[in-house]
């Protein structure tokens, strides 16, 4: 089986020679081919080369367009910080009030001159491992986009005490998320992750997200693509439920410290969930415990036909040592052994 | 009976009805005032909602943010009362707050300042992006004995041993009181002693206390 073949079984709930895994290494790529960080975030070339060697090393079951959300702000016209080790981060939302909303032009992505960076990696990736493996896309929700136009507190003031400004907000990112998604999913996107990075339970209450609800599911059923919602991060168990039945949501990806029983049962018997090792943990455990940590993960949902076993929040970090990423496919493969009789 | 409307508007707060919060606190006020309202209704119950928020995970920054917008609204209120005495104004404290180098994360930051100015302190909020030498610099010309330096991600929060190094090399070490804040420090309490944190408070409202700690533990 191909990492593609893998996962469409899986999503099927059939039979699969391993579990699939899925490894957050959008940005352990540029320490791959040796890529200044500031040139591999925005040359689409660079960032390519960096996913094909991620996928010669590790093999895994995805492969991921740039994980970074602040890149979807430098787009629309924030400044972006870089950094040496990390992925870079805005130096600041897009906007300061409200009504600079009106200065963005019409919303398609092809206004947006810095999507291409993303769409050309996906056109790339997609074209090299067509049939083989899976591309995912990092992309938003048109209600958690706006935390990249006018950062946290001020889309969060909008939305308690602002219902004609929350209105307005939405009008834009409605059709301009519709319109990227549609380019992402036409340049090869075989998967859009959506993580939920202002609708979770760290930052608003459920009756906030239950009063979206109608819209996230309009938007999504008029996605024509594959989505994975994704926690990115943040707590998400307790949420979970209400995202189970979004149209066209296939799979869900929990936190590193979230129960994957407790989510399963939460989200039914066929529905995809992932997780659930810390990515971002993995630089700082040995190869061993890595490795026993992924055989209790996979212990545990051996049983589960819908499950896929993927690093959960942010990206593995820069300095991992190789052997430790390496371990949870040696897991992987071991499981593998130990329950079909094969590697 | 003040227990009885204390428990009423901790209910609104756990509700996040800021419309019959402030309808609890005007009531007590129009038979007392907005200051005693500030001092025996809103901060005791300010008190057990942070106490609340700490045992219940399930409390969002959504409500926080409402409770910080309640907070302030007996604030202007007060502060309305206060112009027409302002001799009779009591203070905690001074206090320097921002975010530290690199961080634009500022809906903590400005929670913290709203809870710190309904409790009585002078705040100077420095706003998003503060270097070291700027959080010294105010500090020492306001007279502030703690400075709180909050950050949101890992990355940023490692900024904050730079404000460390320099409080300690200009001879302010256990002087001048650096708390340290932000979704990292929750995640990570370890952070709080690598970036040389005086001490972190969970949430906003718990950063009150904090702050009185270290103003109590300032050698200045």
């Amino acid at each position: 089986m191909n990492s593609f073949e893998r996962i469409l079984a899986t999503a099927q709930g059939a039979s699969v020679d391993r579990k699939p895994f899925s490894l957050l290494l959008s940005l352990y790529g540029a320490g791959i081919i040796n890529a200044p960080l500031k040139e591999y975030y925005s040359n689409s070339e660079l960032y390519y080369e960096g996913q094909c060697a991620v996928y010669e090393t590790f093999k895994p079951d995805f492969i991921f367009a740039p994980f970074s959300i602040p890149l979807l702000g430098a787009a629309f016209g924030s400044e972006l910080k870089y950094f040496e080790d990390f992925p870079p981060n805005l130096r600041k939302p897009v906007f300061s009030n409200l009504d600079e909303i009106r200065t963005l032009p019409p919303p398609k992505a092809e206004n947006f001159p810095k999507l291409k960076y993303f769409l050309d990696i996906v056109q790339k990736l997609s074209s090299k491992y067509t049939n083989q493996a899976p591309v995912a896309a990092i992309t938003l929700n048109p209600v958690d986009l706006p935390i990249v136009l006018f950062g946290l507190d001020k889309w969060l003031e909008i939305v308690l005490f602002d219902k004609t400004g929350t209105k307005k907000v939405l009008d834009y990112t409605i059709p301009f998320c519709l319109d990227y998604n549609s380019s992402l999913l036409a340049n090869g996107t075989t998967f859009l992750v959506m993580p939920p990075v202002f609708l979770n339970p760290s930052i608003v209450t459920r009756e906030i997200v239950e009063n979206f609800l109608p819209i996230i599911n309009s938007f999504n059923s008029e996605t024509k693509g594959y989505i994975i919602n994704h926690s990115g991060g943040t707590r998400y168990l307790p949420f979970i439920d209400l995202y189970k039945d979004s149209p066209n949501t296939i799979a869900y990806v929990v936190s590193g410290n979230e129960d994957l029983k407790i989510a399963r049962d939460k989200l039914g018997p066929k529905k995809i969930l992932a997780g659930n090792i810390d990515g971002p943990e993995l630089i700082n455990l040995s190869p061993e415990r890595i490795y026993k940590k992924t055989m209790e993960i996979l212990e545990l949902m051996q049983d589960d036909p819908y499950f896929i076993f993927a690093t959960s929040n942010a990206d593995i970090p820069l300095k991992t040592p190789i052997e430790n990423i390496r371990m949870i496919k040696e897991a992987i493969k071991e499981k593998a052994r130990i329950t079909y009789g094969r590697s | 009976m003040i227990s009885q409307q204390i428990e009423s508007l901790l209910q609104a707060l756990k509700a996040s009805d800021r419309h019959a919060a402030n309808d609890i606190v005007d009531e007590y006020a129009s038979e007392n005032n907005y200051e005693d309202a500030l001092k025996n209704l809103l901060e005791p119950a300010l008190l057990l909602f942070g106490e609340y928020w700490m045992k219940n995970p399930d409390i969002s920054l959504a409500n926080g943010y409402i409770a910080g917008k309640i907070a302030e609204d007996v604030l202007l209120k007060t502060a309305e009362e206060y112009n027409n005495r302002k001799d009779e104004k009591i203070y905690k404290g001074i206090a320097i707050v921002g975010n530290i180098e690199d961080d634009y994360h500022s809906l903590g930051r400005r929670l913290v300042s709203v809870f710190l100015e309904a409790s009585g302190w002078e705040v100077h909020d420095l706003g998003n992006d503060v270097l070291p030498e700027e959080f010294i610099d105010c500090a020492l010309d306001k007279g502030a004995k703690v400075i709180g330096a909050s950050a949101m991600m890992f990355v940023n929060a490692k900024n904050i041993k730079k404000l460390r190094d320099e409080i300690d090399s200009r001879g302010y070490k256990d002087k001048l009181m650096l708390a340290v804040g932000g979704a990292i420090f929750n995640l990570r309490p370890e952070l709080v002693e690598k970036v040389g944190g005086d001490g972190t408070a969970p949430n906003a409202i718990s950063a009150v206390k904090l702050f009185k700690e270290l103003s109590l533990r300032s050698k200045l």
